[in-house]
């Protein structure tokens, strides 16, 4: 078979005309199938190619507009954390948190106000599939215990971290201004930042797993301590994950909330 | 730098640049005598032998485009001929560079730019990935260096009385002999953990890369704009080191991300 194949080897397609290499069973050029015998005509144009990507189509630039608001919403949170590293390192009293919280919210709010529609979905009161109820129970209580042991196994590694009331208790600051602001103010700012805005927009490009992720990324390196870059990364698995589910940034919100507080809880 | 395009089997173009010296373009080995100036808008325009039009352009910007000249013939943009022969995606069969279909097997090859668009979403995969080998040898080298150099300081403090206060540290704070042995015996641990960590995590992103490219090199560059952050802030010093590697990798990822997000788009 394959000696008669080279035996009558055609030296130029005869589709359209180009010269082929030898032993070619296909014409490179054109797809014409070069069987040696002249008998069939098969044009290879079965496969036709997705078209081919391009950097100025409608869709691709509304995609990547969505990529760089992100982007410059990530960048000035990292603003955010640099300001409060820096003002943190002068000013020992809880001041620098507060103005941290103010500027992470000045910035959310300005991006929301501008965009209301990529989060306004979430408003709304939480929805519920039928049946879903115990899948969500079961995550949260996971949820929980990843994160209890992750903290509780950190301090054993030999990693000590600073009472996040510390400054606050060494100022003499009301206790409701410590929950407000590590509890309160984290949970609906990141939630509308991360659950909200990034993964909204996410969402329309990737889909919605791979966009959980993402903000799931995002939220745990935002954090600035690359020891907790896994745990805060479960955490936002996790938030993501009840924020698909329930279609709303509320139950988040709460979980967050909750959770910070107990951090805080346990420091008194 | 040389670049060489085979257009098809009997057309070959040649681009060598070297320092100090314009540019010279040549046809089939003739040197083409005008005076070749490359810009992103303006495109040098030659013939071929058999008189098909083909324009030259300089890559577009830095942080966009594919990073390689690019030259179009009758207004298809053309891959330059690579080291390692290419291969046929389906049968593995040795191609031309512009082949539009395989000569073996028929299966149809990816436009130029697709092709272009690929091979920029494995470029930044690597990047993630030798990120994450230059965390792991970095904490590695952090670890042996921390450990010799603190070697003659627990030997001295080993001879002392464990509860023996010493004076004041740089940080302000005081210990006792027991505290700083413990601190010095822990910071290389701490250290190698953390880079351990940051290794993990780029690890994780580029095996991530080959199934979802798009999201992991977007979560690859948060990740690393916080790290460049964060060591700055540590050592102001990092900033300025390596800033060429830095600009490099933020390029390869921007371009990653652009070059992910355009396929995404045109699968869809």
């Amino acid at each position: 078979m394959l000696e008669s194949i080279s035996a009558t080897d055609p030296k130029s397609c005869r589709g359209c005309g180009e010269e082929l290499p030898p032993a070619s069973r296909f014409c490179p050029r054109c797809g014409q199938a070069e069987d040696g015998y002249g008998s069939t005509l098969v044009l290879n144009t079965a496969s036709v190619e997705a078209p081919a990507p391009d950097s100025s189509h409608p869709v691709f630039d509304r995609r990547w507009n969505d990529i760089k608001k992100i982007a410059l919403l990530f960048g000035l949170f990292l603003v955010c954390s640099v300001g409060l590293a820096i003002m943190a390192s002068f000013d020992k009293s809880p001041k620098p948190e507060a103005y941290f919280s103010i500027g992470e919210a000045i910035i959310i709010i300005a991006f929301v106000a501008f965009d209301f529609e990529a989060i306004a979905p979430l408003l709304g009161r939480p929805r519920l599939a039928p049946g879903s109820t115990p899948q969500i129970v079961i995550v949260i209580i996971v949820w929980v215990c990843v994160l209890k042991l992750y903290f509780f196994a950190l301090p054993h590694l030999g990693i000590h971290t600073e009472a996040l009331s510390k400054r606050f208790v060494d100022a003499h600051w009301p206790l409701a201004s410590i929950f407000i602001l590590i509890s309160i103010a984290p949970a609906i700012f990141e939630e509308l930042a991360f659950r909200g805005y990034i993964q909204s927009k996410v969402e329309r490009i990737v889909g919605p797993n791979e966009a959980i992720a993402i903000q799931a990324g995002m939220f745990a390196v935002a954090h600035f301590l690359p020891l907790i870059f896994i745990s805060h990364f479960i955490m936002g698995l996790g938030l993501g994950w009840i924020r698909t589910k329930t279609k709303s940034l509320y139950p988040g919100m709460l979980m967050h909330a909750t959770w910070n507080a107990i951090v805080l809880l346990q420091e008194f | 730098m040389r670049f060489r395009w085979d257009v098809d089997s009997k057309n070959v173009v040649e681009l060598s640049r070297e320092p100090f010296r314009s540019p010279r373009l040549s046809v089939n080995g003739q040197v083409l005598p005008t005076k070749i100036k490359l810009s992103p808008k303006r495109a040098v325009e030659f013939q071929l032998a058999d008189g098909r039009s083909a324009a030259l352009l300089r890559p577009q910007g830095f942080f966009t485009g594919y990073g390689v000249p690019e030259l179009r013939v009758s207004g298809t943009l053309m891959i330059p001929t690579p080291k390692k022969p290419m291969q046929c995606p389906s049968c593995k069969a040795q191609v031309m560079p512009n082949d539009r279909f395989c000569a073996a097997c028929g299966h149809q090859m990816p436009s130029a730019g697709r092709f272009f668009q690929t091979q920029n979403v494995k470029k930044a995969t690597q990047a993630i990935a030798g990120l994450g080998v230059l965390y792991l040898l970095s904490g590695i080298g952090m670890f042996l260096m921390l450990k010799s150099r603190y070697a003659p300081k627990l030997a001295e403090l080993n001879l002392r009385n464990p509860n023996e206060v010493l004076p004041r540290a740089a940080n302000g704070a005081t210990y006792t002999v027991a505290q700083a042995r413990e601190q010095l015996m822990q910071e290389p641990w701490t250290e190698l953990m953390v880079y351990g960590v940051l290794a993990f995590v780029m690890a994780g992103l580029a095996i991530w890369s080959r199934r979802a490219p798009l999201a992991a090199i977007l979560v690859a560059a948060a990740t690393y704009a916080v790290l460049i952050v964060l060591m700055g802030l540590n050592d102001p010093k990092t900033i300025g080191q390596g800033v060429y590697v830095k600009i490099l990798v933020i390029a390869l990822f921007v371009r990653g991300i652009k070059a992910a997000l355009a396929l995404k788009t045109a699968d869809a």
